[in-house]
């Protein structure tokens, strides 16, 4: 079972270190998650807007010498904030689901 | 100019995404995707694909046009729910104020007052047709009975506020004797501005029925405080006959006697026109003798207010100040936390899901 995640999560957390654009972006989760973590790259734009109407990071258009011009995506602090609300709700929800998994498979054992 | 994969697929986008988006954010959007495709292309090309194929895997791995447009417009229409949402919070805000000040201040038989007819029914069919053209109403969301509730009862009101006369519209009185009845009703209801005032019309009232009955040629005493506050309206005033000759010594006044009957056969029915014009000249006449206090009548007529001046000089004061500096406000406020509390809802409820 495919777990698909927070995608919104997923970008600010990312953001977290770096500014990067939305290529960037989806190539970090892909080789920072080891290929687990899959969705169409397509989704990432729709969420990155989402996150900038909501004031969790900000764009701006970075000029490339012979190339289009490309937007570059950065975290906000109101973004960190809203990262922060999302680990530690993602740490309680492990910790929760892993309780369940440890009992059962002691049960399981006897 | 031949055109590759990825020119094709941005046609395709586009074409799903036009007259869903602002203009500006659709180029931006349809920029962003090239760069992504493109980049995604030169990393499968690296990887040893041919340029043709990079460009089918680079598509294929971004998404589908229909999926990634339906997306976007997704995200459009929420934020324009939210707003609708907090457009409903205001329009209810300044309805509920509206009638608890017409209900402590001047119920006129119209429970939605001048105010409200001249200001909010015109917003609330604005807002109506803004939500219908522009945008779907809210249907799936928890939300969207009650704003949609809102919205019809909207459109409705401002509707039957806009162009339905109220119960009390003067009409056609049939017959002076309905004349007398409105006036004295209102002098009681609306036009007492000082004890002089209140005892004139008690007295002019005490009046008409024995003026009426005055046969042609007898005389009637006009009692002293009708005299001296309206003496020149016993001289001009029609009880259903035609007072000729008031004497000033003895406050007497000669009547000539026409039957009523008679006199509206001369005169043809009395017309709206006719008794509006007959009470607003005995409204002028108490206003110019009001003892500080402004004494008004608001008769509606097809919903316009007679005295338009007296409404906005109101609503500007008063209820416009209020609405646009503390309801209005608060209202957004109200809304902003209400969708701060749903989204940590559906961010929790969100985490305990497994896909």
């Amino acid at each position: 079972m495919a777990f698909k995640g927070d995608l919104e999560a997923l970008i600010l957390a990312v953001l977290s270190d770096h500014a990067l654009h939305g290529y960037e972006i989806s190539k970090r989760i892909r080789s920072q998650s080891q290929e687990v973590l899959k969705y169409g790259e397509g989704q990432l734009y729709p969420a990155l807007h989402k996150l900038e109407e909501s004031g969790f990071i900000e764009a701006e258009w970075m000029l490339q010498d012979g190339k289009p011009d490309r937007k570059v995506y950065s975290i906000t602090p109101n973004g960190r904030e809203e990262l922060e609300n999302h680990r530690s709700a993602w740490t309680k929800f492990v910790s929760g689901v892993g309780g369940i998994f440890a009992s059962h498979a002691v049960e399981d054992v006897k | 100019m031949k055109l590759n994969y990825i020119d094709w697929y941005l046609v395709e986008l586009r074409r799903r995404l036009i007259d869903s988006m602002p203009l500006d954010q659709e180029s931006s959007f349809i920029l962003e995707t090239r760069n992504h495709l493109e980049s995604l292309t030169e990393e499968f090309v690296t990887n040893g694909m041919d340029q043709r194929a990079a460009e089918v895997a680079a598509i294929e791995r971004f998404g589908t046009p229909d999926k990634i447009a339906s997306d976007c417009i997704l995200g459009i229409r929420r934020k324009r729910e939210r707003r609708l949402i907090q457009f409903a919070g205001i329009m209810l805000a300044i309805w509920t104020t509206d009638v608890v000040w017409d209900g402590v201040s001047n119920l006129r038989g119209y429970p939605f007052g001048y105010t409200y007819s001249l200001t909010l029914a015109p917003l609330i069919i604005l807002f109506g047709l803004y939500s219908l053209v522009l945008g779907k109403l809210p249907s799936r969301a928890w939300y969207a009975l009650p704003a949609t509730c809102i919205v019809a009862f909207g459109i409705y009101s401002g509707i039957r506020s806009t162009f339905y006369a109220p119960p009390n519209t003067f009409g056609a009185a049939e017959n002076y004797r309905e004349l007398h009845d409105h006036y004295g009703q209102l002098r009681e209801q609306h036009l007492i501005a000082s004890k002089m005032e209140h005892e004139t019309a008690e007295a002019w009232r005490a009046m008409l029925p024995a003026a009426k009955d005055m046969k042609s040629g007898q005389t009637l005493e006009i009692p002293r405080i009708v005299y001296q506050e309206s003496r020149h309206h016993v001289a001009g005033y029609d009880f259903g006959q035609s007072p000729t000759i008031v004497d000033d010594e003895t406050r007497k006044a000669t009547f000539r006697y026409m039957p009523v009957e008679k006199k509206l056969e001369l005169m043809g029915p009395l017309t709206a026109h006719d008794v509006r014009s007959t009470l607003l000249g005995r409204i002028r006449e108490v206003q110019s003798r009001g003892n500080g206090r402004e004494a008004t009548l608001i008769p509606m007529q097809r919903g316009l207010n007679i005295s338009v001046r007296n409404r906005i000089k109101t609503f500007v004061s008063g209820p416009l100040a209020i609405y646009m500096f503390i309801i209005g406000p608060l209202s957004l406020l109200a809304s902003f936390l209400t969708s701060k509390v749903r989204n940590r809802i559906r961010f929790r409820e969100k985490n305990l899901r497994l896909a």
